[in-house]
């Protein structure tokens, strides 16, 4: 089981002192704003990111009130503090998330494996009318699609669905298993709510949803480590969502890439000078490949990072004071982008 | 249409597998097939919808089918494409923009769309709509046009000028609680000649009961005790969604082998779908709920309905109510009253209508999409009522006010008489079933099985065991192995 209030205390001691109370909520809703895409980055939180889109602001208030109410926190202006010795120790269980790269798609993996699951043990007992406990049109499709395209071969696909899934759940904890099982809907059997399975457990709501979140992302990881085992599997994954940079940003990097400068995208775009850095900070985070030399000389870069390894402050205005003036906020954050972005691919390639 | 007059029966076997008709669908679907407006009534769960679906099928031109409920659209919706309709789809405030274009393009493709009454106002559909042959234009739950209806939807009386713009497809208006007076209205308010095929609207396999109790507490025992004898399929109705959790909670320690869930507007939609189809599935035993779990729903062995609160009006208890028995089999309806519980209803109304103040806000306000501080209902109100007057442009402001103020005492007036109708008929000691279809039929049919408390029943004395099992494995590998037939 994933705890949220784990989660919760891991993602605020890294951001305590630093930031607001509220962007750890951002982080977990997975807004994208340059503002929480950075956060991530720099307090590497990149695998928490969007892993609670539905978590309302009500619930998350409840969960700080209560850290205030036993004095495990203390709010405060512009940013918070907590008391580590009451907290305790925090354990970090958030290894098989992969927030950042699979956010763009892991609901919509999850809601077409519930489908397919659905669909092929209504076919296996001879159903073929049955009302879908997915409504969105799209996942519909896509498993119609997959349905259609084996119609001649039905056995084999319920058959290969069956093996599929089962050899991945076995990887994972039993009690994952179960949880995730006890979700799923097929003939004659309605899955359970996020809700009644946390009473069910007698954990909260919270922390099915993390659990549930938790599993997919390590089936992700199997399926793609493996897609020869999981061909089925596999292609339910989209293949081109695995980027997420905000629509204006792609839009800036495009120009980029056709050779504008920052100037002329300001003039085209009528954006901004500041709202496009913002652009190539975000892209200079999530593209691997892009490049930050044509904004920061190696020299300069040079001089970043050493200040960098001298302070082990995170906070923008201290670095920038210990550097030389000409030196600007947007070349510290672009090699600050690039910086965590090589720690950030370390955590990721990590096996599940 | 065809001139070769099709064999409907034969028509309804193949379409929808029954073997017969059940009273009154045929007469009303000859009547509409006959091209004749048809204003028809049958009670709840009789098979109404068949009297529409079974033409829309026959027919060559569109059905649209006006319904008050977007979820109750959805639901209808869904079931007919599990069984097998292709052309079949809802119009409704659900669908991005890009969904209804393409469904708007397409509309010639479609038998069957549903529809909700505000969509049918945007030009874009009424444009559409000029350009497809629309033989059947059905309106659900018809007692909505009524402003002596409980449940008076100001939209529903546009609905006129879109059937004149449409050059008159035949009409059905159909309801399971509309009196003689709310038929009038209906009627008028269409301004067309009606056929009326009006059938008893009681229903004669339901046992009226209602239990009186000093206070909440002995209101719960009373609950208690009805639901440890009555070991069956069982709907419990509240007025408000915090009381059906609490209640649910409450139940399932009390009796921990029952499966019980709760279900109400606030809950997000993937938890309401699981809800209501594990409930559908019989795989939850007792369901606590508020209206929004009404109209929709359409399970056959529903044997209790217990309201925990008085519903706003007798129509309501009749719609909630006429969830049970579907199947033709006695069931039971149990309402729980402790003295000033009407408390709630008159407090629902309160909040429903606008206030002077708002209306005067309302009217100075002048970008009208900026009306956060209404909620929807009052919004609605104001927006229909408001359009209205401002037709003639010659009216000043202040009587605007006046007139909205006037209009607001009005539908206040026929709510307030309707809860107070309510209580009259549970402090009725004739018979219930007779006073409470009175108003609708002159003769209340004799009950099928027991008739009410007044006639003698005891709903302590009646029992009823489990007839399904529920399912228990929990083993996540047995569980995939039942769902995919395997090693079974
Ligand atoms: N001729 C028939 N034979 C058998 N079953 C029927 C027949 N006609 C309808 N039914 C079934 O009766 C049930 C109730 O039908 P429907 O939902 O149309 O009722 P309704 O009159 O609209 O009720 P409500 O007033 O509650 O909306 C459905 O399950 C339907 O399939
Ligand atoms: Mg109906
Ligand atoms: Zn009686």
């Amino acid at each position: 089981m994933i705890y949220f209030y784990h989660i919760l205390l891991n993602m605020l001691t890294r951001l305590a002192k630093q930031r607001t109370i509220s962007s750890a909520y951002h982080i977990l809703r997975g807004k994208k704003s340059s503002q929480t895409l950075q956060d991530i980055h720099l307090f590497q939180l990149q695998p928490l990111y969007g892993i609670y889109p539905d978590l309302k602001k009500s619930t998350y208030d409840n969960w700080i009130d209560q850290l205030i109410s036993q004095q495990f926190l203390l709010n405060t202006d512009d940013t918070f503090s907590l008391d580590l010795e009451k907290v305790g120790e925090i354990r970090d269980i958030s290894k098989s998330f992969n927030g950042l790269i699979y956010n763009n798609f892991d609901k919509e993996f999850l809601k077409a494996l519930k489908l397919l699951a659905q669909t092929l043990s209504n076919i296996s007992y001879g159903q073929f009318r049955f009302i879908p406990l997915i409504d969105d049109m799209n996942i519909q499709w896509k498993v119609k699609k997959i349905i259609r395209e084996n119609e001649s071969k039905q056995d084999w696909l319920i058959n290969q669905f069956y093996q599929e899934l089962f050899k991945c759940l076995d990887e994972v904890d039993e009690i994952q298993a179960e949880i995730f099982v006890m979700q799923l809907s097929g003939v004659n059997r309605i899955g359970y709510s996020r809700k009644q399975l946390a009473e069910l457990y007698q954990v909260n709501k919270e922390d099915i949803q993390l659990t549930t979140m938790n599993i997919t992302h390590s089936l992700i990881t199997m399926i793609n480590n493996n897609p020869n085992q999981f061909p089925l599997l596999h292609s339910l994954i989209p293949a081109h969502k695995f980027h997420s940079i905000t629509v204006s940003a792609a839009k800036t990097l495009e120009l980029i890439q056709q050779g504008y400068s920052l100037e002329k995208i300001e003039q085209v775009r009528q954006l901004k000078l500041s709202t496009i850095q913002d652009h190539v900070v975000e892209i200079a985070n999530q593209v691997i490949e892009f490049d930050i030399q044509q904004f920061v000389s190696e020299s300069i870069e040079k001089e970043i990072k050493e200040c960098l390894a001298r302070t082990s402050t995170r906070r923008l205005k201290q670095i920038k004071d210990e550097l030389h003036p000409s030196i600007s906020y947007f070349q510290i954050r672009l090699v600050l982008a690039k910086l965590n972005q090589n720690e950030a691919s370390e955590i990721i390639n990590e096996p599940y | 249409m065809s001139h070769i007059k099709p064999n409907l029966e034969e028509q309804l076997l193949t379409h929808f597998g029954f073997s017969s008709f059940r009273e009154g669908q045929k007469e009303i679907i000859e009547s509409v097939l006959g091209g004749h407006h048809t204003l028809a009534t049958l009670p709840t769960g009789s098979g109404k919808s068949i009297c529409y679906q079974l033409p829309s099928v026959i027919n060559e031109g569109l059905t649209i089918v006006v319904s008050p409920l977007i979820s109750l659209m959805v639901d209808q919706v869904k079931l007919l494409k599990s069984e097998g309709f292709k052309r079949v789809t809802a119009l409704n405030s659900l669908l991005n923009f890009k969904q209804k274009s393409q469904i708007i393009k397409n509309l010639d493709q479609y038998n069957l769309v549903y529809c909700s009454p505000e969509m049918l106002q945007q030009p874009a559909v009424i444009n559409r709509l000029k350009h497809i042959k629309v033989d059947l234009f059905v309106i659900d739950e018809a007692h909505c046009i009524s402003q002596w209806g409980h449940e008076f939807r100001p939209d529903y009386l546009r609905l006129r000028e879109l059937i004149q713009a449409l050059e008159e497809p035949t009409i059905l208006a159909l309801s399971a609680t509309a009196t003689p007076e709310v038929q009038e209205d209906i009627i008028k308010s269409l301004s067309v000649d009606m056929k009326r095929i009006i059938y008893p609207m009681d229903r004669i396999n339901i046992t009226y009961n209602v239990l009186h109790s000093e206070n909440q507490l002995e209101k719960q025992e009373q609950l208690h005790t009805i639901i440890k004898q009555v070991d069956s399929s069982t709907m419990i109705y509240f007025s408000s969604r915090q009381m059906t959790e609490q209640i649910s909670l409450q139940l399932k320690q009390q009796f921990p082998d029952r499966q019980i869930a709760y279900y109400h507007g606030g809950m997000d939609q993937q938890d309401r779908l699981l809800i209501q189809q594990q409930f559908m599935h019989d795989q939850l035993d007792i369901i606590c709920c508020t209206s929004a779990f009404g109209m929709g729903v359409n399970k056959n062995n529903i044997r209790l309905v217990i309201h925990y609160h008085l519903p706003p009006n007798l129509e309501s208890f009749i719609q909630e109510t006429g969830r049970a028995g579907r199947d033709g089999a006695h069931c039971v309806s149990a309402l729980l009253y402790s003295k000033g519980d009407e408390a709630i209803p008159f407090q629902i109304i309160e909040s429903e209508l606008p206030e002077d103040h708002e209306i005067k806000q309302y009217l100075s306000q002048d970008r009208q999409d900026t009306m956060d501080f209404l909620t929807e209902t009052k919004q609605r109100f104001l927006e229909y009522h408001s359009h209205q007057l401002k037709v003639n442009n010659d009216i000043s402001e202040l009587s605007i006010i006046n007139k909205l103020i006037a209009f607001r005492d009005k539908r206040k007036k026929v709510k307030i008489k309707s809860v107070l109708d309510m209580v009259q008929w549970i402090n009725t000691e004739e018979c219930k079933r007779k006073r409470l279809f009175e108003s609708y039929q002159s003769n209340t049919r004799e009950a099928e099985f027991e008739c009410c408390n007044s006639c003698g029943f005891n709903i302590y004395d009646w029992e009823l065991e489990r007839t399904h099992e529920l399912q228990s494995k929990d083993n996540w590998r047995e569980i995939l192995d039942e769902m995919f037939y395997r090693g079974v």
